[in-house]
């Protein structure tokens, strides 16, 4: 079976120095003063498991447990401090109720950076603009800047740009926590089409149910390490059963 | 791999490279060593202009200001030689008249005067470097002159060491080894030296007293020393000895020394057209300070074809993106103007007017088209002056994309500098119609206005990649940088000629100035109308590859850490 996402060994660490040097006489003075302190918070640790292509993955955990900085990791936006990344295929992520949007912009303008951003042609994103203002419900507030908009509002057009550009990879990171029910459901039935067209989908939920019902395997993340791996109904129980 | 084999590997690349970076400084500072002005020019009869001449058959018949005049000499000139005859017995006094600057005009300041007789072989000697030369005949109305060409520089320089056994000297009381006393009288003689001679140098040492040396010379070998033969020098003090200026065909030299007594010389020898090599210790030190900056990152490269291959298609994918950030600039700067992108031409030209108001009295007499000359300077400098303060804070300002979704960051600063190169291309335009409107003379070299453009892009991105990497972490380079520009502009001549910095310690700088290079060659191909030299074009590519390597070099180490600050 072909991997889409493959971590070996995956550490992150983040300096936590208790006040930030953002200035270079700061910098020289600390330095000769020998101050420069390195306080190390462990986001990550020794984190290696496989994404099988076509998979749809739950991430699991309690806040700050880590899910958001992996799935950063794995979307190429931040760099491990130790092991290794391997991806296989696009990747649409949506991560922490954004997806790279400019919010100065419309909604329109915003459709066509986004998809710039993600490698595709002004004359490819013409193409789908209808598709996705349908998907939206947008049609109304397209030329007003997203400043304006309302999470859910935000969400939703995320949501639809990520998914009409049809990635190998799509990575949900709790958009989906805003949507109305309407609007989760038009997601889960746009996921199952995508999971019948091969896409590999990573979601991150605290709604457990919502992942026993998507997901076929799942991993369960607690203060940077996997305290559990595999089937996603057996490590939803286990979960609930400790939260409950 | 630390082995100690792979730390000796590493120090000897790294040695090299500072090696190879003190010889591009010693290349630099002596470009007429390395790279000589081939110097000979031909001028046929139909190339000269010829003014108040009358003219019976092939033969010229001189007036009252008869003038030859050649245009666009632009090298040094040693020697003219008139390629014809004088028929009939009248003879020729010629006055050499000559400018050093395109713009400058003649005067008698920069004019030599000499004297020709019939049948004499119709050389001068020159020892200048000149733009252009006009050779006016005075009180010689009625001479007649057949001229099929005029040759400039007809022989190269010819070196040539006298050991000082071949000196004669004439009483000097040998002190020691090779140091001598001079007395009353005292003479150095030369003899056979049958060629154009530029300078001599006398090996040795000034040890005691002064010299105040008086040169008598001979043109052939029977010629006696005579007073009308001579001339006293300039000399100069150098690191090997006394540097002598002549400028004359001789074939004897003889070099009295009147009322320099008890003066203590050190001889070694005498060379004629000496070949020295200068050390300019500050651009050595220059050039080998940016290779050792290369060295340190090369010797940890390993596979440089696949990731340069990865970047290509990284950079495919990621075009639009960059049309799209040039595109949304464009629209923000001109949104709301009204006369929009006329703003890009206007103000260039009403900066000009204000310029050439203040400062166009001062300098006269060296820059004759001064809003050329200003504008040519100040589109290139306002141009990587934006781009690079653009980049600057480009990473910065797109922290909220970064943050969300993997772009390749150095997107970012190159779209700044392609945004400011387009807002170059609108104020181009007020320099053609500076040009137009003054009726300055252009050639086709016009047509290679892009390549110092193109030079200084590549230039701007790489220094735009250095300082967008430095920002992140020290927010505090922006306000150092603002500086900088201030008195960068000022070390670029934009409103003064370079002739005022002669004798400064201000010229080693500007020399080192990249955008001294990229403004020279805008105003070689737009305003004087030359093609650059090779030794311009080195300049310009080493400047733009070395900043360009080194931007992506620091970039890519530190790009990986940015999201941490921004």
């Amino acid at each position: 079976m072909a991997y889409a996402v493959n971590l070996k060994d995956v550490s992150m660490h983040f300096n936590m120095s208790k006040e930030r040097i953002t200035s270079f006489k700061e910098y020289m003075i600390k330095m000769l003063k020998k101050q420069l302190l390195y306080e190390d918070f462990t986001a990550l640790e020794g984190i290696t498991f496989d994404i099988e292509q076509g998979d749809v993955f739950g991430i699991v955990g309690l806040n700050g447990s880590g899910k958001s900085t992996l799935l950063k990791i794995i979307s190429g936006i931040l760099k491990p401090t130790t092991g290794t990344v391997a991806v296989n295929g696009t990747i649409a992520p949506l991560i922490e109720l954004g997806a790279g949007f400019d919010m100065e912009l419309t909604a329109r303008e915003n459709i066509f950076l986004n998809g710039s951003v993600l490698g595709f042609s002004r004359e490819m994103m013409q193409e789908k603009f209808d598709e996705i203002v349908e998907f939206s419900e947008m049609q109304e507030f397209l030329d007003v800047p997203l400043k304006n908009y309302s999470s859910g509002m935000v969400a939703r057009i995320a949501f639809a740009i990520a998914t009409i550009t049809q990635p190998e990879i799509l990575i949900v990171d709790e958009i989906l926590a805003v949507g109305d029910f309407r609007f989760q459901e038009k997601c889960e039935a746009r996921i199952n089409q995508m999971m019948q067209g091969g896409t590999t989908v990573i979601i991150v939920s605290h709604a457990i149910e919502q992942i026993e019902r998507l997901c076929k395997h799942c991993m369960w993340l607690e203060k940077g390490h996997i305290k559990m791996l595999g089937e996603a109904h057996e490590i939803c129980e286990l979960y609930q059963s400790c939260e409950g | 791999m630390k082995t100690k084999l792979g730390s000796i590997v590493r120090i000897f690349i790294f040695l090299l490279f500072i090696c190879v970076g003190v010889i591009i400084g010693i290349l630099v500072s002596n470009p007429d060593y390395f790279f000589p002005q081939r110097g000979y020019c031909l001028y046929q009869e139909e190339q000269l202009e010829f003014i108040n001449w009358g003219k019976q058959d092939e033969i010229y018949v001189s007036q009252e200001d008869s003038q030859i005049i050649l245009d666009n000499v632009n090298t040094y000139v040693r020697e003219i030689k008139l390629n014809g005859e004088i028929t009939g017995n009248q003879s020729l006094i010629p006055r050499i008249y000559y400018t050093e600057n395109p713009d400058e005009a003649f005067t008698e300041e920069k004019s030599v005067s000499y004297t020709m007789d019939a049948g004499q072989e119709m050389i001068f000697s020159l020892g200048k470097t000149v733009f252009d030369l006009r050779i006016d005949l005075t009180e010689g109305t009625g001479a007649s002159l057949q001229l099929d060409s005029i040759e400039l520089n007809p022989q190269p320089l010819v070196q040539k060491t006298f050991l000082p056994t071949q000196i004669q000297l004439y009483h000097w009381a040998n002190d020691g080894e090779d140091t001598y006393r001079s007395a009353q009288d005292s003479q150095i003689i030369l003899e056979g030296i049958d060629t154009y001679v530029d300078q001599i140098l006398i090996e040795g040492k000034l040890l005691e007293g002064t010299l105040d040396p008086h040169v008598y010379y001979t043109s052939t070998a029977q010629e006696v020393y005579s007073e009308a033969n001579s001339f006293v020098p300039d000399i100069r003090n150098t690191k090997e000895g006394l540097l002598i200026q002549i400028g004359k065909t001789v074939e004897n030299l003889r070099i009295d020394l009147l009322d320099a007594e008890n003066a203590s010389l050190q001889l070694k020898g005498i060379q004629v057209n000496p070949r020295t090599l200068e050390m300019d210790y500050l651009q050595i030190f220059f050039w080998a300070l940016i290779m050792a900056a290369f060295a340190i990152p090369v010797c940890k490269l390993k596979t440089l074809k696949t990731r340069i291959s990865v970047y290509l298609v990284n950079f495919k994918k990621y075009r639009y993106l960059l049309q799209d950030l040039v595109l949304r600039d464009i629209k923000i700067k001109y949104r709301r103007s009204i006369l929009g992108i006329v703003w890009s031409v206007l103000n260039p030209l009403l900066m000009m007017l204000v310029t050439t108001a203040v400062f166009q009295n001062l300098f006269r007499f060296n820059i004759k088209n001064f809003p050329i000359y200003y504008l040519t300077g100040i589109l290139i400098f306002n141009f990587v002056a934006e781009a690079t303060s653009g980049a600057m804070v480009s990473v910065i300002g797109a922290g909220a994309l970064i943050r969300k979704v993997y772009i390749p960051k150095y997107i970012f600063p190159l779209e700044k500098c392609l945004f400011a190169f387009v807002n170059m291309a609108f104020s181009l335009i007020a320099t053609v119609i500076m040009l137009l409107i003054l009726q300055v003379d252009i050639s086709w070299t016009i047509l290679l206005f892009w390549v110092p453009l193109v030079y200084a892009l590549i230039f701007s991105v790489g220094l735009g990649l250095i300082l967008a990497s430095f920002n992140v972490f020290f927010r505090d380079i922006g306000h150092l940088y603002s500086v900088w520009t201030t008195a960068w502009m000022y070390l670029t001549p934009i409103i003064y000629p370079m002739e005022i910095l002669n004798d400064t310690f201000i010229l080693p700088i500007v020399k080192l100035n990249p955008l001294y290079f990229f403004v020279d060659y805008f105003r070689q191909v737009v305003m004087y109308g030359t093609l650059p030299s090779l030794y311009s074009n080195m300049m310009c590519l080493i400047y733009s590859m070395v900043f360009l390597i080194l931007g992506l070099l620091v970039f890519k180490k530190k790009q990986d850490r940015f999201i941490l600050y921004i």
